[in-house]
């Protein structure tokens, strides 16, 4: 009987992380952090990924995390911050992680004057973990004109390798829902491809999507630390992955022209790993497929170089 | 001889005159949208000018652990507004001309080819209802509507600490910091 019951309980019990979960190199002087996306609701599915994302920080320490807005759903008095945000990832709070925010619809503007959103009293901002790499953070909710100059300036000023924006809406999504915010594509895609901006992360559909390159920079969906919309893909050539059966967050590593990434789900389970090679790395080859390495069927692609984009000239 | 000199000057003069006149007018036809939005910015300014004035001290806005003084500082800052501009009405910075113009301004991107998308994402995770009612605060816990930023392009720049915002059919002029409708503009998209 006892026998049973461990039994029992090592198949209900969420897997625990170990080093060998992990599909991530570890590299020496990388860039190391997680993704959370609409994950601001206190409840137990935040808690889930919360505490995974805790237990995977053991293995892979990563020093900040990016939030793809939706910080805080419903009221936001000084309790609310403690139940949807400082209490769950307290561990990693602890642990001198610093977490970085962008805003959601739900979210009030003036999260940008709370410090632990490192936000510095903005709504958008950019920040370089290290160099070489530099994060745009957007608010999507009024991308105006003085915005949009804002990031044109940022990114055409910026020297680093990676260029990674993250915001709230998907300019690609095969979400049923909401789908791909077009306006919003319209408006920044052309900044993306004219900076070579290699990675775009999105929240506001509540799954994970990874979508297929789209001319020459990598998006994903990761808006399901909290929330979750079960079936709410629909069959689309944008996908390369999808997930919408589970709550998931995203951890990434930088290391040198290569971002690898792995998307958990609340139950510590793999959904997606990969990599992505920065398309003008002086070692990237066209055409070139890494051997598939997932769990799943899908396997592993290197984005390697689509095509090399001619810079527009104004 | 002194009618013809005055003659004379009467045929040099008049086209310059006329031309004159002709400048005059032809300016006051081309400008009235420029006359109309140069008002709406006076408007703007004049009430950042009583924003700014009323957000030192107490009611200023700064970054902080405390969540708490945030909202203190928001709070502090919406009762000066609301105190200061209590007899401010609908129509005080959206004045009627200004109304119509921002119609004209946002109809080609709500009503053109995109129209149907771009009404479909102001229109996505709609809050339930937004009082429309000069210095009410914007309903706590409600979502804030996208604009999208084919529509924001076409209407004129707002200082950081103003926002506009769709909801339903109204235009929503907000104070960020004070969260508060400074001035609505009922049925902009009809």
């Amino acid at each position: 009987m006892a026998g049973l019951g461990l039994l029992l309980g090592l198949l209900v019990l969420p897997r625990i992380a170990t080093a060998q979960e992990l599909r991530l190199p570890l590299e020496d002087g990388s860039v190391r952090f997680a993704v959370i996306g609409d994950a601001g609701t206190g409840d137990e599915e935040q808690l889930a990924i919360a505490r995974q994302l805790a237990i995977y920080h053991r293995v892979f320490p990563f020093e900040f995390a990016i939030m793809l807005g939706d910080n805080l759903y419903g009221r936001e008095r000084p309790s609310d911050y403690a139940e949807k945000f400082e209490r769950p990832y307290k561990p990693l709070l602890e642990a001198g992680v610093k977490f970085y925010a962008s805003l959601g619809n739900h979210d009030e503007p003036n999260q940008r004057f709370y410090e632990p959103f490192n936000m510095g009293g903005r709504r958008y901002y950019t920040f370089r973990p290290k160099p070489g790499v530099r994060f745009f953070a957007l608010d999507s909710n009024l991308m105006d004109p003085r915005q949009l100059a804002w990031l044109d300036e940022e990114l055409s000023g910026s020297g680093s390798d990676w260029k990674i924006c993250f915001f709230h809406h998907p300019p690609y999504s095969s979400g049923d829902r909401h789908g791909s915010d077009e306006e919003l594509r319209e408006a920044l895609e052309p900044l993306f491809i004219e900076h070579g901006v290699t990675a775009v992360f999105t929240g506001h559909e509540h799954f994970y999507e990874r979508i297929k390159p789209q001319k020459g920079v990598a998006y994903f969906i990761a808006g399901s630390s909290a929330k979750l919309r079960r079936g709410d893909i629909e069959e689309s050539p944008l996908t390369a992955k999808g997930y919408d059966q589970g709550y998931t967050f995203m951890l990434i590593e930088i290391a040198g022209d290569e971002m690898h990434f792995q998307t958990i789900s609340h139950q510590g389970r793999t959904i997606d790993a990969g990599v992505i090679r920065r398309i003008d790395a002086p070692h990237g080859r066209p055409g070139r497929w890494a051997r598939p390495d997932c769990a799943d069927s899908v396997g592993l692609r290197r984005y390697g170089c689509i095509r090399r984009l001619r810079r527009l000239r104004r | 001889m002194a009618t013809n000199l005055i003659r004379w000057c009467m045929a040099a003069c008049l086209p310059a005159a006329l031309a004159g006149a002709a400048i005059v007018s032809l300016g006051a036809q081309a400008n009235p949208d420029a006359i109309v939005l140069a008002d709406f910015e006076k408007r703007i300014e004049q009430y950042m000018a009583l924003h700014d004035e009323l957000a030192k001290g107490a009611a200023e806005l700064e970054e902080t652990e405390d969540p708490a003084r945030i909202r203190e500082a928001q709070e502090r800052l919406a009762a000066r507004i609301r105190m200061a501009r209590k007899d401010a009405k609908p129509g005080d910075i959206f004045a009627p001309e200004v109304r119509t113009k921002f119609r004209m301004l946002m109809y080609p991107e709500v009503k053109g080819p995109r129209g149907r998308e771009t009404r479909q994402t102001i229109e996505e995770d709609a809050p339930e209802s937004v009082p429309l009612k000069v210095n009410a605060p914007y309903p706590e816990g409600e979502p804030l509507p996208t604009v999208p930023p084919n529509v924001l392009a076409n209407l004129p720049a707002l200082p950081e600490e103003l926002e506009y915002r769709v909801v339903d059919k109204h235009l929503i002029l907000r104070d960020v910091a004070a969260n508060l409708i400074v001035d609505f503009i009922p049925n902009a998209i009809e």
